[in-house]
């Protein structure tokens, strides 16, 4: 059976290991709740090397202005178009941050224009249910960035399949704890990482 | 003299006669085509090379005819004919040969014979056949054709066939005629479309659509949008702009409706190259000019360009953003270049900063469509010191609890609360303002086991500070501020651990005290139901919060040892409650699976109804062009096999294996089977 392994991707612009307790976390409510063979520790892949193509689950965050290279473009052009699925989530959670600016104009020169992804899409349902759509964080509800809750998240599809899910909800900040510490939160916030792990490995 | 007199009566009859011949030849081949066309309804083009025929018949006949007079135009072929119809004894055959010319006995003998009047008859005898059937071919086209058939075929152009009477029709929905005309910044060329399945245009053209009858009663909508049809002589026409996105034009004749697929095409953004710099730099002191140079290319035509620059200042978690533009101007044609001088002085860039440049371009389209950019660089203004560090991964700054509430949301209830306070009964204000008293105490609290820092094993903060017998609990906050500076100062000559017999106070960050002070003051006046008060010593609070995450921070040297999970001791141990067994079951039917049932329900339309089939098929087509142009393509030629009486069935079993989700042979696995697997 292969090993499902957590992958942060390393871009050349900007700071794209701002959130280094994410994998672990993510990894660990995986083992918590599916019977996926997962790896224990996250791994961290260029964008730009040919060995993003390992990894069918991505997650890309940070808080600066994003802009890939033409090597990185094109890994990424190849990787969404091979059905791999990335994640990117705004470690700003501001709408009109440049994080939020560049990497949708990034988005949009790669892999063409996002569409809003309905609340009743199937990643809310590919294992835990989430009526709502995407689950609101507690950095939105606080008031951070841009004092917005966003209702829905954005995706590139490919023939009706996810490949790049884009998110302005400050995951990344919402995930980044030891996952020893999950013990102490009265509900688990990581499930949606579950829903976008299964997601990516069963679409 | 009197011969060519003769040639000329018949040079006159031969001329008309010819007329006559191509056009009666010209006539039956307009005549024969006509009634090709009011039976089976021939396209523009049909009737173009119809008529094309028609004309090149006849002036090619007419060529022939005026060749073969123009070989028999000598004097003795004249005369031979001449002599056929009125014999004159062979006289003028003699007379007309050049060897006998000026013989005065055979001029005697011609001028006593008369052969003028019986030349013009037999001539005009010629005329009399080409114009019976000249005249019969006109008077079977005027009784045959009306005007409008006559000229679909003499004149034939797209969309004349709205020009037959409108009892022609059976419906006001077919057949339609479309013209679309492009944006004039696209040239705004103008297409008409005869009977069309669906329009493909550029965005943001004019479309105009007509049909047969008047438009009472017609109704004509675009999703929830109703269009206004308006009458056009004996047509009904309507105007519309062409949709940004693929939709469906449905007109509605009573119980009859026509659908009309409308399929825009994105006007492409500009590509935009960075010539100069071409590459990243790090600079140590942000002085002294950049040349900026670009090149802009565009499919329709380019409009402005300008180079984009957004300084990127902070570290950590706190970044401040400055943006700006430089070298903007005009462009024209599709490509142009852009060209600028930057000077970094005057971006007052400071150690750490970070330039990003691009250069960007628009082009004359729909603005929604967005900006054409190019690659960025960066230049980068080193830290001072920055090459004398190891090159360590700094550990990240400990996560603070996210649970709690943040000083600035208890702001905003404090102000809110405020606010409503003339509104409010005094008990009620002071029971709220407590609430947020309470909010407040646990946030000082957190505050307070990050500020006192216990070489004990005691790690309440507050608690054990209070605890204490000795002078430091009686000191007050501004005592206690002043003897951690003292404490952490850096010429400090008293040893911090051996201070006293109790467990000393070492304040490490003197900003986050100030905050926990700010936020003793502002819960004092929260618990006695005053927010008013209290705010100005909250904001305090947050601003000091706020200097202390600017302020420098001093990490463990090393790299963050990354955190691994026990899988094995985690395996399957979340709450099984949150796992509902109804969850799993199928919910509503996804999107895929929605299409693919409207798909199987078109095509099992074929068989009875075609034409139903063919708008069930073209709904879904024109939905699934954005997302899933492939399969919209294979529908497409399924739409158009049917309308042409072909085979549907290798488009729509493409398309059907696509909208299951069937694996597609592809060639090779590409980057993935370079990776090794």
């Amino acid at each position: 059976m292969v090993t499902f392994a957590f992958a942060t991707l390393q871009y050349e612009s900007g700071d794209w290991d701002s959130a280094p307790l994410v994998p672990a976390n993510v990894v660990d409510s995986v083992a918590r709740y599916t019977e996926l063979d997962v790896a224990p520790a996250g791994v961290v892949v260029s964008l730009s090397s040919r060995d993003v193509f390992r990894y069918p689950f991505t997650y890309l965050t940070g808080h600066l202005p994003v802009r890939f290279t033409p090597a990185e473009r094109a890994n990424l052009i190849e990787y969404v178009d091979r059905s791999g699925f990335l994640f990117i989530d705004d470690h700003n959670h501001d709408i009109d941050g440049q994080f939020h600016r560049t990497v949708t104009d990034e988005l949009t020169r790669a892999c063409g224009p996002m569409i809003v992804l309905p609340n009743d899409h199937a990643l809310y349902r590919a294992f835990f249910t989430f009526s709502n759509g995407p689950p609101t964080t507690s950095h939105e509800l606080n008031g951070w960035g841009d004092n917005l809750v966003h209702k829905t998240l954005k995706a590139v599809v490919r023939d009706g399949r996810i490949g790049v899910l884009y998110s302005n909800k400050d995951y990344s900040s919402e995930w980044s704890y030891h996952p020893e510490n999950k013990r102490f939160l009265p509900v688990d916030n990581t499930k949606f990482a579950v829903n976008l792990v299964v997601y990516a490995l069963t679409r | 003299m009197r011969l060519n007199r003769a040639r000329r009566t018949v040079d006159r009859a031969l001329g008309v006669r010819i007329l006559l011949i191509a056009g009666a030849g010209y006539g039956a081949v307009v005549l024969a085509a006509a009634l090709l066309d009011a039976v089976l309804e021939l396209p523009s083009w049909w009737r173009r090379i119809l008529a094309a025929m028609a004309g090149v018949g006849a002036a090619t006949t007419a060529l022939r005819l005026i060749l073969l007079a123009w070989r028999s135009r000598s004097d003795e072929s004249l005369a031979l004919w001449i002599e056929a119809h009125h014999p004159l004894d062979y006289l003028l055959v003699t007379a007309a040969d050049p060897r006998c010319a000026g013989n005065p006995e055979l001029e005697k003998a011609l001028a006593a014979r008369e052969f003028e009047p019986a030349v013009s008859r037999a001539a005009w005898r010629g005329v009399r056949r080409p114009a019976i059937a000249a005249a019969l071919i006109g008077v079977a086209t005027m009784v045959l054709l009306p005007a409008p058939r006559l000229a679909r075929v003499v004149r034939p152009r797209a969309g004349d066939v709205l020009n037959l009477p409108a009892r022609t029709f059976s419906s006001r929905t077919r057949p339609l005629v479309v013209r679309y005309t492009a944006p004039a910044y696209a040239g705004g060329e103008a297409v008409t479309f005869e009977d069309p399945t669906s329009i493909r245009g550029l965005e943001g053209g004019s479309l105009e659509v007509r049909g047969p009858g008047n438009p009472d009663g017609l109704v004509v909508a675009m999703g929830d949008t109703l269009f206004q049809a308006s009458k056009d002589e004996s047509r009904w026409q309507v105007r519309l702009g062409m949709p940004p996105s693929p939709a469906v034009l449905r007109i509605r004749d009573g119980p009859v409706e026509r659908l009309l697929g409308l399929e825009p095409v994105r006007d492409t953004i500009p590509a935009v190259r960075l010539v100069a710099p071409d590459r990243d730099s790090v600079v140590r002191v942000a002085s002294g000019r950049i040349r900026l140079a670009a090149l802009a290319s565009d499919d329709r035509g380019l409009a402005r360009g300008w180079f984009e620059l957004i300084v990127s200042s902070g570290t950590g978690e706190l970044f401040r953003f400055r943006t700006s533009a430089i070298g903007r101007r005009s462009l024209g044609g599709r490509s142009d270049s852009l060209s600028a001088i930057l000077r970094l002085d005057s971006l007052q860039l400071q150690p750490g900063d970070i330039l990003h440049l691009r250069a960007v371009a628009t082009d004359l389209g729909p603005g929604y469509r967005g900006l054409g950019s190019s690659e960025t660089r960066t230049i980068r203004v080193s830290r001072p010191g920055e090459a004398d560090t190891a090159a360590v991964v700094l550990m990240p700054p400990l996560p603070g609890d996210t649970a709690a509430l943040s000083e600035r949301l208890l702001i905003q209830l404090a102000e809110a609360l405020e606010a409503r306070r003339s509104r409010l009964a005094r008990p009620v204000l002071v029971r709220e303002s407590q609430d947020i008293g309470r909010d407040q105490a646990n946030l000082r609290k957190q505050v307070a086991d990050i500020v006192f820092t216990r070489l004990s094993t005691d790690v309440e903060g507050e608690h054990a500070h209070r605890a204490q017998a000795d002078t430091a609990s009686d000191l007050t906050p501004g005592e206690l501020l002043r003897q951690a500076e003292e404490a952490t100062a850096p010429d400090s000559e008293e040893q911090l651990d051996f201070q006293r017999e109790e467990t000393p106070v070492v304040a490490i960050n003197r900003p986050l005290l100030e905050a926990y002070n700010a936020m003793w003051d502002a819960s004092r006046e929260l618990d006695i139901g005053e927010p008013g008060r209290a705010l100005p010593h909250m904001r305090a609070a947050l601003e000091a919060i706020q200097r202390a995450r600017a302020a420098e921070r001093v990490y463990l040297r090393g790299r963050a040892v990354p955190a691994v999970v026990d899988v094995n001791r985690v395996r399957l141990s979340g709450k099984r409650e949150d796992l509902r067994p109804v969850a799993r079951a199928p919910g509503p039917a996804g999107l895929w699976e929605q299409r693919l049932r409207r798909f199987v329900a078109a095509i099992s339309l074929i068989p009875a109804d075609v034409p139903a089939a063919r708008d069930s098929l073209l709904v879904l087509r024109l939905e699934l062009l954005p997302d899933a142009p492939a399969v919209a393509a294979s529908l497409g030629e399924a739409i158009a096999a049917l309308r042409g009486g072909r085979n549907p069935l290798p488009p729509l079993a493409s398309a059907r294996a696509a909208l299951a989700g069937e694996p597609s042979l592809r060639r090779g696995l590409g980057g993935w089977e370079r990776a090794g697997w």
